[in-house]
């Protein structure tokens, strides 16, 4: 019997014609998975959010048939909704830290399901089931963690206790809505495991993501969505081995592409880091944010460093641009003193070393246009352009990295995530630098788009034998740009060499457990 | 950012915390009386005058009235004094009505401390009824309007229209007296209207705002009503928002209190105040500045102790700030 | 990312509604009627007429006459010309003295922020309307007195938004980014911090005309501004009150007349900050 059986559905959103999912069919089986990947905006969410009847107000949701747990929820109203919510099917969304209420605490957020569709069970009873269920997800020490707050758990922590509340009320069905999006990928890789297991104790689970590698560890089936349809829809195996529609096969490819292109020989050295060391906090309790990280750069190479948060990359980051002083070591560039010179005497040589971020939206002023932006970076070489040439370097600039002039009048904020990140490059670009300290640049983006931005990135570098430092959690992403690769995790270099030997033979066995994690294609 | 958590230090131990307040508050205090002591030596003319009001007296009788009321000191030794005896509660003697400081500000302190606390009440009634009632899509823009024009009439306006209304047109409340609770209601209210309409639009944002947080979904996902969402979660976070209104709202309670007792007529600080500034009665003056600067410190105080039981992750935040 | 959160906020509006372009009519006919007062008026506020007094509203008085048969409309058509100069002076010199003294506390760390903003924080410690009773305690009555108090009462609110304001600038990734990408800090302060400072507080100063008409009506009300027969508005309701039971007009009328203008320029204010909002999201 089916869980959830979903034919020919269709939501249109208040204030548009166009149905944002149109024409949606699958069913989900007890103790099956169907996993929906595609990028942002192509309706995924909506899909889910239809099952559990918590579409944006306004919304209209028609099929012709719409089965949840043995209730046929075509017009539901909203208290039989309220009925249905959490007792049959149940939701787990995103990043635990902001979708579970922070002003109250873990146990509460639990037990709120049993206060709502069990309303006699008493306290003592509650309580009782409330450390069952975290036992369940395997949180451990479940009584005292039930009486913190949300921000007070671990990521991973949170995100079990996120789960434990779905279950509360015994669900048959259960959505998941990216929900290891805001992991990092070892976390991930534990909730994965634990989603699992819900599986295959009977529940029915609908995982949505835009992450085709995580839905492929949990998926029976896969479902394809672009633009509101089902591009796609096989069972995982058959669709790996033999992808039907285009728009897959560009999802396929995205996610093992090695873009790394052969580094010229005997290049010079652009940048050297000798033992850098950072830390923060007082003499009593240091904390070493970077402890003793050393790698040269030549010119036309990229190397890639690779961590998850708190692993002390983006304070490298900071210390290789001499926006943050190590404590110890320090940085040459261009075989001359950097780190440790004053900022004004930096001043003129920072030109050479420029860097893209992940949220470069913060990085332009909002009240500037994109003429604005990338002439104030144009005017910086010292010499006195008239407008109108300044105008004609701002439209080259843009097509270096493939973007119209038309969008010199538009803010940063009318652009979309991909033309701000080109955008951003090419403001990098008017200084002419050496080398490009990339950190998360494409973090933010959909994956074909991903796919894009890295993919200009290195016919950049191919062109001016630029040399890049690509920072990320995303080995992927890493993978297919970078010649080298240092590992980190808590601030030290736990492995560091050749891309192509690291993939090969990984040393460490953080690397061994980053690879499995994000283990592909 | 992770990283953030190794910058503990001891001082921010919660009994060091509370301690480094305490000396947080002292400076306010001491600031303000600082402040205001030399800002009011700048009043042009002759204190003496103020001590004799509209009397003449000769030469000598002036300089025996400056002798004995220390004005003939150099300036530093009349601020160390002053100081001194502030430490120890002494506020100094009213050039007025020969009395002591702390004696006139005590006796108009009950009549005032009425009118504020009851206008508070009412505030907070209004506020919430307006907050709850007012989120609807028919009823929003008429709670807005009600917002907008509450938060912007001048207080002692509003006294007067309440005062023709429901005085001398309905005769519901008595127009002037100064004894008894009915004669407490219109005053009380004039004072709230104001300080109703900021809480409400910031309660009503407030519940906005949190509803569009995502747990919001996670919420109602569980299957739980609206009215529980809001009742178990948004209120909290709402509240949590004006709170931080709260030394504000205390603030506007006290000026508005000038006006207010001076339209109702009713004795209180408000009267004491603006007398002393006419008669330019300046240990008065000074008095309510000091007492102002402690009032607004404790208000913070409590605001800041309240706000962390609402919020723990503030307490956190601070821990390691 | 979550679906209610992507809703639009139902009250952020960019373009002007209705409400705004009245708003926007109302502040400018008061700007008229301080410039050219004869335009709305013939009568003369200060022409007193006995045989007239206490007239309710009607066609020869619009807003009816007052305990010397003076004209309440022409009296508070004539009105706004105080309390117009003293809410746009009093502004504006707060504006430019708190963005002066926030921005330099804001930019100069250490010992300067520290003085100012304790400063600041001390002078907070008061209600505005306090510290504006305070300053005419020290400088005495009358109009230019009036002025002053009310713009030393606000500075402090204005210095502080100033030197928030300077602080989340001054650390924003497009100043960061202007900084790596060579420019000196201290253009970096003049093409970035100030301009994105000065939005947030021409907002503010924006409503702050109504809230400092309201404060200077208020101290005139306590007899602190203008003497008698001045027409001034809050002189006008201090001279109604003692005719509540038999000429509610003398108070009723300059109030509504006050609430409109505080009423208008937040309507104003909100419509900028929401456009500015609009435009930094």
């Amino acid at each position: 019997m089916s869980a959830i059986t979903v034919r020919n559905l269709r939501v249109v959103l208040p204030g548009s014609k166009a149905a944002v999912v149109d024409g949606v069919s699958f069913s989900i089986a007890a103790g099956k998975c169907l996993g929906i990947v595609g990028e942002s905006g192509a309706g995924k969410t909506i899909t889910g959010r239809s099952l559990i009847g918590l579409t944006p107000a306004g919304a209209r949701v028609t099929a012709e048939e719409l089965t949840v747990a043995g209730v046929d929820a075509r017009d539901l109203t909203e208290p039989a909704w309220r009925r249905l919510r959490g007792a049959r099917v149940a939701l787990v969304s995103q990043d635990a830290l902001v979708s579970l209420d922070p002003l109250r605490r873990v146990g509460a957020e639990v037990a709120e399901p049993l206060a709502v569709h069990e309303p006699g069970l008493g306290r003592a009873d509650r309580s009782r089931r409330v450390l069952q269920l975290l036992g369940q997800v395997a949180v451990p020490e479940p009584a005292f963690r039930a009486r913190q707050y949300p921000h007070e758990l671990s990521g991973g922590l949170r995100q079990r206790a996120l789960i434990a509340s779905a279950l509360a009320a015994s669900p048959a069905a259960l959505i998941a809505d990216e929900p290891t999006t805001a992991l990092d990928v070892t976390v991930q890789a534990q909730i994965v495991l634990l989603l699992r297991q819900l599986k295959e104790s009977g529940i029915a689970l609908l995982l949505i993501s835009h992450d085709l590698a995580i839905i492929r560890k949990l998926a029976d089936d896969i479902a394809v969505m672009k633009d509101g349809r089902f591009v796609e829809l096989q069972p995982t195996a058959a669709l790996f081995a033999a992808p039907q529609h285009p728009y897959t096969r560009e999802l396929l490819a995205s996610i093992s592409q090695s873009l790394v292109p052969a580094p010229p020989k005997a290049a010079p050295v652009v940048l050297a880091a000798r033992d850098l060391t950072k830390t923060y906090g007082p003499a009593s309790a240091p904390l070493r944010a970077v402890n003793g990280v050393s790698f040269e750069l030549r010119a036309g190479h990229t190397v890639g460093i690779v961590g998850e948060s708190g692993s002390g990359k983006s304070t490298v980051a900071r210390m290789l641009l001499g926006t943050e002083t190590p404590d110890s070591g320090d940085v040459l560039l261009n075989g001359e003193p950097w780190s440790r010179v004053p900022e004004s005497r930096r001043r003129a040589r920072r030109g050479g070393i420029q860097i893209i971020h992940q949220d470069s939206l913060s990085a332009f002023d909002p009240r500037a246009s994109v003429l604005q932006i990338l002439s104030e970076a144009i005017a910086l070489d010292g010499s006195r352009s008239v407008r109108r040439e300044r105008r004609e370097q701002a439209t080259r600039l843009l097509e270096l990295v493939a973007l119209n002039d038309s969008l010199l009048g538009r803010r940063a904020h009318q652009l979309s995530g991909g033309q701000r990140q080109r955008v951003a490059i090419a403001r990098a670009l008017a200084r002419q630098p050496r080398l490009l300290v990339c950190d998360e640049p494409v973090s933010a983006l959909d994956a074909p788009i991903q796919t894009q931005v890295l993919g200009l990135l290195v016919s950049l570098q191919q062109t001016t034998g630029l040399a890049m430092v690509f920072i990320s959690h995303d080995l992927a992403a890493v993978r297919a740009l970078s010649h080298d690769i240092l590992v980190m995790k808590n601030g030290i270099v736990v492995e560091q060499g050749p891309a192509v030997e690291l993939f090969l033979a990984p040393q460490h066995p953080f690397t061994r457990e980053l690879l499995a994690a994000q283990a592909t294609a | 950012m992770t990283l953030h958590y190794g910058q503990v230090r001891g001082a921010d131990r919660p009994g060091a915390r509370l301690f480094g307040r305490l000396g947080g508050m002292v400076l306010v205090v001491w600031g303000a009386a600082t402040v205001g002591f030399f800002a009011l030596r700048l009043i042009p003319g002759d204190p003496v005058d103020a001590l004799i009001g509209l009397g003449s007296v000769s030469a000598q009788v002036r300089d025996q009235i400056r002798e004995d009321w220390g004005l003939a000191d150099p300036l530093l030794v009349q601020y160390l004094g002053y100081l001194g005896r502030l430490v120890q509660g002494d506020l100094g003697t009213s050039y007025r009505r020969q009395q002591p400081v702390a004696d006139v500000i005590g006796q108009q302190f009950p009549p005032t401390v009425q009118l504020m606390s009851l206008a508070l009440v009412f505030a907070l009634l209004l506020a919430l009824g307006s907050a709850l009632l007012g989120r609807g899509r028919r009823t929003a823009p008429l709670a807005g309007l009600l917002e907008l024009v509450a938060v912007s009439s001048p207080n002692f306006w509003i006294g007067l229209v309440l005062i023709s209304v429901f005085g001398f047109g309905l005769g519901w409340f008595p127009v002037v007296a100064t004894a008894g609770f009915g004669a407490l209601i219109l005053p009380a209210v004039t004072l709230a209207i104001p300080v109703a309409g900021i809480i409400s639009q910031v309660l009503r944002q407030g519940l906005d705002d949190a509803e569009a947080l995502p747990f919001v979904d996670t919420v109602r996902a569980r299957g739980a009503s609206h009215t529980r969402l809001v009742l178990r979660h948004t209120l909290r976070h709402a509240a949590a928002s004006s709170i931080t209104l709260t030394g504000y709202m205390v603030g506007s309670l006290l000026g508005g209190s000038v006006l207010v007792e001076t339209v109702f007529a009713r004795p209180g600080l408000g009267r004491v105040a603006l007398n002393a500034i006419v008669d330019r009665d300046v240990p008065v003056v000074l008095g309510i500045i000091v007492l102002a600067a402690a009032a607004f410190s404790m208000v913070n105080l409590f605001v800041d102790l309240v706000f962390e039981r609402i919020d723990p992750r503030l307490a956190t935040e601070q821990a390691y700030a | 990312m979550s679906l209610l959160a992507a809703a639009p906020s139902r009250r952020i509006k960019r373009m002007p509604t209705p409400a705004v372009w009245a708003a926007v009519g109302f502040l400018l006919l008061l700007v008229l009627s301080a410039l050219l007062p004869g335009v709305f008026t013939a009568a003369d506020p200060l022409r007193t007429n006995i045989g007239e007094a206490l007239l309710a509203p009607g066609p020869g008085h619009p807003f009816g006459t007052d305990q010397a048969g003076r004209d309440v409309f022409a009296r508070v058509i004539y009105g706004s010309r105080y309390s117009l100069a003293i809410g746009f002076g009093a502004t504006l010199i707060a504006l430019v003295a708190g963005l002066a003294i926030g921005s330099c506390a804001g930019l100069v760390r250490r010992v300067g922020d520290g003085v100012l903003s304790r400063a600041i924080e001390i002078v907070m410690a008061f209600p505005e309307f306090l510290l504006a009773l305070i300053v005419i305690a020290i400088i005495g009555p009358g109009e230019a007195s009036l002025l002053m108090a009310v713009a030393l009462a606000v500075i402090p609110s204005y210095a502080r938004v100033a030197r928030v304001q300077t602080l989340v600038i001054k650390r924003a990734g497009y100043v960061e980014a202007a900084r790596t990408l060579g420019v000196s800090p201290a253009l970096a302060v003049l093409r970035h911090v100030v301009p994105n400072t000065l939005g947030p507080l021409l907002v503010m100063a924006t409503m702050g005309v109504g809230t400092a008409i309201t404060a200077a009506a208020g101290l005139s009300f306590l007899g602190l501004g203008p003497k008698p027969p001045t027409p001034e508005w809050g002189l006008i309701l201090s001279e109604g009150r003692n005719f509540l039971a038999s000429a509610w007009w003398i108070a009723v009328f300059p109030g509504l007349v006050i609430t409109s203008t505080v009423v208008s320029t937040s309507i104003l204010g909100r419509h900028l900050q929401a456009r500015s909002a609009g435009r930094q999201r």
